[in-house]
């Protein structure tokens, strides 16, 4: 587990001592991860930069429950995630529930269509714009994994989710992922 | 172990969540089978992929409003730049008008025209003064169309450190001409 850089701790120190340049810092540093990931999830540039602003709103708010003991940006994460998902749930938006995401896995072998991508070769605008389709909890989940390179127990405090969770997650996004670039038949292996 | 085992474990590996002995079992099976190859170079595909996204652009007064919002004013960082110039630009024309002053005086009094260092001085500072407050009165319109209420107060108080400067380089050539002067005017008394 990575704990928080001995620079981050200064600054929310300075923070708590009324140092208003301290949280500027803090704000340059860590606005495009969260901002990255809020517009990840809800895809609409306007509402995104308002939930960035309400998370950094948040976080000076509650500076002083902060844990030094994990990485600033998790707790971003964390503060950015719930408000995300607030936000999501008010304005109905989400398409598949969070239930519904994390059953258990059942494993269907998809051979063929695995034959079918082998010959062919991937581009990444597909994948990206094949990335948007998918449900947001999905890109949420792979943004944090692959973009902010969260381990499994970090994502797991940011989405207060089981470890094993996070494990099936993490597959059916990919699974998701996959079906949906075969299915356009754009893009493939 | 078969393909499904394996296919869930090539998830932990590209996630490098894999045990060693499992890494080397994984990667046996995926020399052998083209399937779970293909699965792999998939999910590292994937994993390439998402990681060089690129970030999103926030709007510019981002800050200013997060700031705002909690009771701060944010640092106008970009705002001040021009003013500097302006002010710069106005140190220069200044600097270039007391030095042709000087040079015009000095040139003056050594060519055997008027010995009267102190009115010729003082005329050349009334020129000067008119002369830096019209340019200043120039600047100030130009900042004032240009920027907002609470930007051209920062600014004037760049320009007022400069201005201070400008001043204090002013005097020192007043005396330094006027010290020349002295000299030439002694050594024509001496000749004569």
């Amino acid at each position: 587990m990575e704990f928080m850089s001995n620079e981050d701790l200064k600054l929310v120190n300075l923070c708590l001592k009324g140092d208003a340049s301290c949280f500027e810092k803090l704000l340059n540093k860590y606005k495009l991860p969260v901002f990255n990931l809020i517009y990840r999830l809800i895809k609409n540039p306007a509402d995104a930069e308002d939930l960035t602003q309400e998370t950094f709103i948040r976080v000076f708010k509650k500076l002083d429950k902060y844990d030094p003991k994990y990485p600033i940006l998790t707790w971003f994460f964390k503060i950015a995630h719930n408000l995300t998902i607030d936000f999501l749930r008010a304005k109905k938006k989400p398409t598949v529930s969070i239930d519904d995401i994390d059953r258990p896995i059942e494993l269907i072998d998809k051979s063929p269509s695995v034959e079918r991508l082998a010959e062919i070769n991937f581009n990444k605008t597909a994948l990206y714009s094949t990335l948007d389709e998918i449900d947001p909890l999905y890109r949420e989940v792979l943004i944090l994994r692959h973009k902010e390179e969260m381990d499994y127990e970090e994502i797991s405090k940011i989405l207060n989710i089981p470890l094993g969770t996070v494990k099936i997650r993490l597959f059916r996004a990919r699974k998701v992922l996959k079906e949906k670039l075969e299915i356009t038949g754009i893009v493939n292996l | 172990m078969n393909c499904a085992e394996i296919k869930l474990k090539l998830q932990e590996l590209t996630d490098g969540r894999l045990s060693v002995k499992d890494i080397g079992v994984v990667k046996k099976h995926i020399k052998t089978c083209p399937q779970c190859r293909k699965e792999y170079k998939f999910l590292k595909f994937v994993s390439k992929s998402v990681s060089s996204l690129n970030y999103p652009k926030l709007s510019d007064g981002f800050n200013a409003k997060v700031m705002s919002s909690l009771g701060f004013s944010a640092k106008p960082a970009l705002i001040k730049r021009p003013l500097i110039w302006v002010a710069a630009f106005a140190s220069a024309m200044m600097l270039c008008l007391i030095s042709v002053t000087a040079v015009f005086l000095v040139i003056k009094t050594g060519a055997g025209g008027s010995l009267d260092i102190i009115t010729d001085l003082s005329k050349a500072m009334v020129f000067l003064s008119v002369g830096f407050s019209k340019l200043v009165m120039y600047a100030k319109q130009a900042i004032i169309i240009l920027m907002s209420l609470k930007t051209v107060i920062l600014a004037f108080l760049d320009l007022t450190k400069i201005l201070a400067l400008t001043a204090m380089f002013s005097v020192f050539c007043a005396g330094l001409v006027g010290l020349l002067s002295t000299k030439r005017q002694n050594a024509a008394v001496s000749l004569i």
